[in-house]
């Protein structure tokens, strides 16, 4: 990589980190994981860069990218990933409930990846049914399946009652 | 914990985790994924190589996809390295969805960029307005908010504005006003230049007229139309667009220019290519600058 496209892939992916950081952390159970797979991703973004630059929607290659790097961990196991600390990993983060939020990230974390994945970049993210198939590069009837399906794990998990059909519903239409 | 506090909507459920966030700083590394990357690609170029010389094989790879194309027409402005501006035709941000937004249009020019935004769910017709200035056009008032990137940010009437760089503001304007969405819309731009936008077009420019230029370039992220501006040099007086956009087999011609069914409305002329998917349509200035400008467009 030439010296300028070199700085062009540092100042990105420094201003890009916090979002990074941000989507891994939904993902994961819990932070060092979470920059475990922003640093293997951003490693993969380096090799890749000159063909992501090109990309007309360079934020969400590079969100696909980690996403992909996420499923590819779950389901080759844990010798594949890269360990950065040795440090506690399931310490609160700041916040004004750290109780809950554990209780509902450790919920999450017991998702399955792909459900969690799909519930993470809808309901966390945002993002419309056909832009997560996209992502995850399935179609939007598998998104909504995959979403009932998730959802009815972590409230499950969660032991909190159903959602109604009118609370899921405004999602489903998407 | 109560039940019953986190039992809502998906969105009201996961709501904790998504006031809080990762923590400041974290273990990551931009300086380790270089160093790790730059072994990766030796790696391998050497396994290549290798692969190459074993198999005798010769490989040609093409140095060049496909021609790229500069917009019609010169810039209205001077075309020089003006750092209080940007490029006429080369976007300078890119835009991610968010907030519930995603992006829909981008216009380039030399003194604001803007990008228009729908909502993420096609059942909602909210959409939200981006207008990056280029340094010293703007200068919010209003009151101080949590910063945007680590940049100082403000209030607006719609919306949030923020500092993108030393001195250059952006603005947030959402149509149904909530700050905590313009503030994540606002999160997700980044200041990182593109390469000139290609039009697949070209435009006589006796259409234009003596004194107009291009100012701005405006594509859909959906690929279903794009469009140049004009005005003249000075940037004052009005400004003409020409571009293609998806032809709707349901507007009734009620013209005819050069042959070609057209539809002439008080604010537009668009004209109807028999057999083409796609419409060209002009706006801006008077009736004959439209007409002319859409019979003078040349697909390439």
């Amino acid at each position: 990589m030439r010296p300028d496209e070199e700085r062009d892939y540092v100042a990105y992916v420094e201003a890009r980190l916090p979002a990074l950081r941000r989507l891994a952390c939904y993902l994961c159970k819990d932070e060092h994981r979470a920059d475990d797979l922003v640093q293997n991703t951003i490693t993969r973004l380096y090799v890749r860069w000159n063909r992501a630059r090109e990309a007309r929607d360079l934020h969400r290659y590079v969100d696909k990218m980690l996403l992909r790097t996420f499923l590819n961990e779950q389901r080759l196991g844990w010798w594949t990933r890269v360990w950065l600390t040795d440090g506690p990993r399931d310490l609160p983060g700041p916040g004004d409930d750290p109780e809950t939020r554990v209780v509902v990230r450790a919920a999450l974390a017991r998702v399955p990846p792909r459900q969690r994945a799909v519930l993470v970049l809808r309901f966390l993210c945002d993002l419309p049914v056909t832009e997560v198939a996209e992502l995850l590069g399935c179609s939007a009837g598998n998104v909504k399946s995959q979403s009932a399906r998730g959802l009815a794990r972590l409230r499950e998990l969660l032991d909190v009652g159903e959602f109604t059909k009118e609370e899921v519903g405004g999602h489903e239409s998407r | 914990m109560n039940p019953d506090d986190r039992c809502g909507s998906p969105s009201e459920l996961l709501q904790p985790l998504r006031d809080a966030g990762p923590g400041a700083g974290g273990g990551v590394d931009v300086g380790r994924a270089v160093r790790a990357g730059r072994r990766r690609v030796r790696t391998r170029r050497a396994a290549a190589v290798a692969a190459s010389v074993a198999a005798t094989l010769a490989i040609v790879v093409p140095s060049a996809l496909w021609p790229r194309t500069e917009p019609p027409v010169t810039p209205a402005a001077p075309v020089t390295a003006d750092p209080r501006a940007f490029e006429v035709s080369t976007p300078a941000f890119v835009v991610g969805s968010a907030g519930g937004f995603t992006p829909d249009t981008y216009e380039t020019g030399r003194y604001q960029q803007v990008i228009t935004l729908r909502s993420a769910d096609p059942a909602r017709r909210d959409t939200a307005v981006i207008t990056m200035y280029a340094p010293g056009r703007l200068q919010p008032g209003g009151d101080p908010l949590p910063p945007v990137n680590g940049r100082r940010a403000r209030s607006t009437s719609g919306g949030v504005a923020w500092e993108w760089a030393p001195g250059a503001w952006g603005t947030v304007t959402l149509r149904e006003p909530d700050r905590d969405k313009a503030h994540r819309v606002a999160q997700s731009v980044l200041a990182r230049p593109g390469r000139p936008v290609t039009v697949p077009f070209t435009v006589d420019q006796r259409a234009i007229g003596p004194g107009r230029g291009l100012v701005g370039v405006v594509t859909s992220y959906a690929d279903t139309g794009v469009a140049v501006k004009y005005a003249a040099g000075d940037l004052t007086g009005d400004r003409v667009e020409v571009g293609l956009r998806p032809s709707r087999p349901s507007t009734p011609p009620n013209a005819e220019l050069d042959g070609t069914p057209a539809v002439i409305t008080p604010s537009e002329v668009v004209l109807l290519p028999e057999g083409e998917r796609y419409a060209v349509y002009a706006r801006g200035g008077d009736e004959a600058t439209r007409r002319a400008l859409v019979t003078a467009v040349t697909p390439r």
